[in-house]
């Protein structure tokens, strides 16, 4: 490579990684505890549970555990409801002032599914997980903070890059792995530098970018409401169960029934939200019902699908656009939470050693002697 | 340049089906990510042992074939 283009992307990486390296230092060491959250929250005992009941206890109607929410907390209105996998008779119930708040005021309890009781509202306002968990998408900023962390990801998306093209002339006189230890420190570091970064060099892309992707989250609902409401305007919906389709659950204008109907239409699939008309994620006329399949890719690829609650009309109003699946992709690639303790564990030690790369950067950069610029 | 990049790229394809495994199938999936994705972490923990400072005035002859620009290409971890 000729010495100038060498000196350019050694500008581009240098830049690059400064502008970014405090921060995305911040996300690594947030991002530590935020893997182990589940299993945090559980030895802590913040940790919310459905209290015993026999097994096959029949459930309640959505409607009546939304009911019981707003008595609970009056002057709120629910807007969604989440399943989680592993809580089968809880109901995470989303309250709020309006139906189309920003939700930052957003209130979230748990609902016994098989009584409508409230069994608790998780703590997310305070303690260590929450200030991690601020700290690490937003700075307590709402969507401008998610969206300048985003930007600090894409500029770690250049310097991984950037030092990619840079390995090969520092590497040509070492073999793979090679640390100059009996040398200076800083070739010491250097070396060190280049040999974790290189081998971090696939997960931090991932981790990085599905990072990147998850904080355009809120522009990407927008966007894909927005396109469900052009379709159902423009008539190019797809009826998967119609108003008087026999055998159907009756309508009797209850969220349960709505459901219950949507549930006829996609043999097979799980609820995994519902989405009150109005909120973000249906459209003002419609139910929305968040379906998943029952194998792990298919658990996180989820279809939507709407239901008009007086007439029981089941449609899909859009096929889930390829934006939304790539969102739905970038949280597990980049939560790490799809392969067990194990792989939470190695996404620790990853995040560990991208720390020292990061570290190291910076030292690079802070010894830097006047024959070398450009590290 | 062949002898540069044969590692990294070994390491990055290796990650990549890690990265993957995990997430299109349960069980033996799991197996697979955690065995692919161990191995940067091993990589990097392993030189990040090796690479400590060693102090070790009295042999110099140590570091001197270091310091010449023939090519060697051994000494991976």
């Amino acid at each position: 490579m000729r010495a100038v283009v060498l000196r350019r992307w050694g500008w581009i990486h240098k830049w690059s990684s400064l502008v970014c390296t405090l921060f995305i230092l911040l996300l690594c060491l947030t991002g530590l505890p935020l893997i182990f959250s589940h299993e945090i929250d559980h030895l802590t005992g913040a940790e919310i549970e459905a209290p015993p009941m026999p097994a096959g206890t029949p459930r309640v109607s959505v409607d009546q555990v939304a009911a019981e929410a707003v008595r609970a907390y009056p002057g709120l209105v629910p807007l969604y409801f989440f399943a989680e996998e592993d809580a089968p008779d809880l109901w995470y119930v989303k309250l709020d002032t309006r139906v189309d708040t920003d939700e930052s005021q957003s209130l979230l309890i748990m609902s016994d599914a098989r009584t409508a009781e409230v069994v608790g509202a998780p703590n997310f306002d305070e303690g260590f997980m929450s200030v991690m968990y601020r700290l690490h998408v937003d700075l307590y900023a709402g969507l401008p903070g998610k969206l300048f962390l985003g930007a600090m990801g894409l500029l770690l998306m250049v310097a991984i890059v950037s030092g990619v093209v840079l390995y090969a002339p520092f590497m040509r006189k070492l073999g793979f792995a090679e640390v100059r230890r009996e040398r200076a420190p800083r070739t010491r570091w250097l070396d060190l530098h280049n040999l974790l970064g290189i081998v971090t060099l696939v997960w931090a892309l991932a981790v990085g970018f599905t990072g990147v992707i998850n904080t355009w989250a809120d522009l990407i609902f927008k966007g894909w409401q927005a396109d469900q409401m052009r379709a159902l305007q423009a008539g190019e919906t797809r009826v998967l169960l119609g108003a008087d389709a026999p055998g159907a659950p009756a309508v009797d204008g209850s969220l349960q029934a709505a459901v219950d109907r949507v549930l006829a239409a996609a043999p097979g699939m799980a609820v995994a939200m519902i989405a009150y008309p109005g909120t973000l994620r249906a459209t003002p006329e419609h139910v929305a019902v968040i379906l998943s399949g029952d194998t792990p890719l298919t658990s996180r690829l989820t279809q939507a699908l709407l239901v008009d609650p007086t007439s029981g009309e089941v449609l899909e109003a859009s096929a889930r656009p390829w934006y939304v699946t790539a969102l739905q992709l970038s949280e597990p690639l980049h939560f790490g939470d799809y392969g067990g303790l194990p792989l939470k564990v190695l996404w620790a030690l990853l995040d560990i050693l991208t720390i020292v790369v990061l570290g190291s950067g910076l030292y690079l950069w802070l010894k830097r002697g006047p024959a070398e610029p450009r590290a | 340049m062949m002898r540069i990049w044969v590692w990294p790229v070994i390491v990055a394809l290796v990650s990549t089906a890690g990265l993957i495994a995990g997430l299109v199938s349960e069980g033996l999936g799991d197996w697979l990510s955690w065995f692919a994705l161990g191995v940067p972490v091993a990589i990097g923990c392993h030189g990040l042992a090796r690479g400590r400072a060693v102090k070790r005035p009295q042999r110099s002859v140590a570091a001197k074939p270091l310091d010449a620009s023939a090519p060697h290409t051994t000494d991976r971890g």
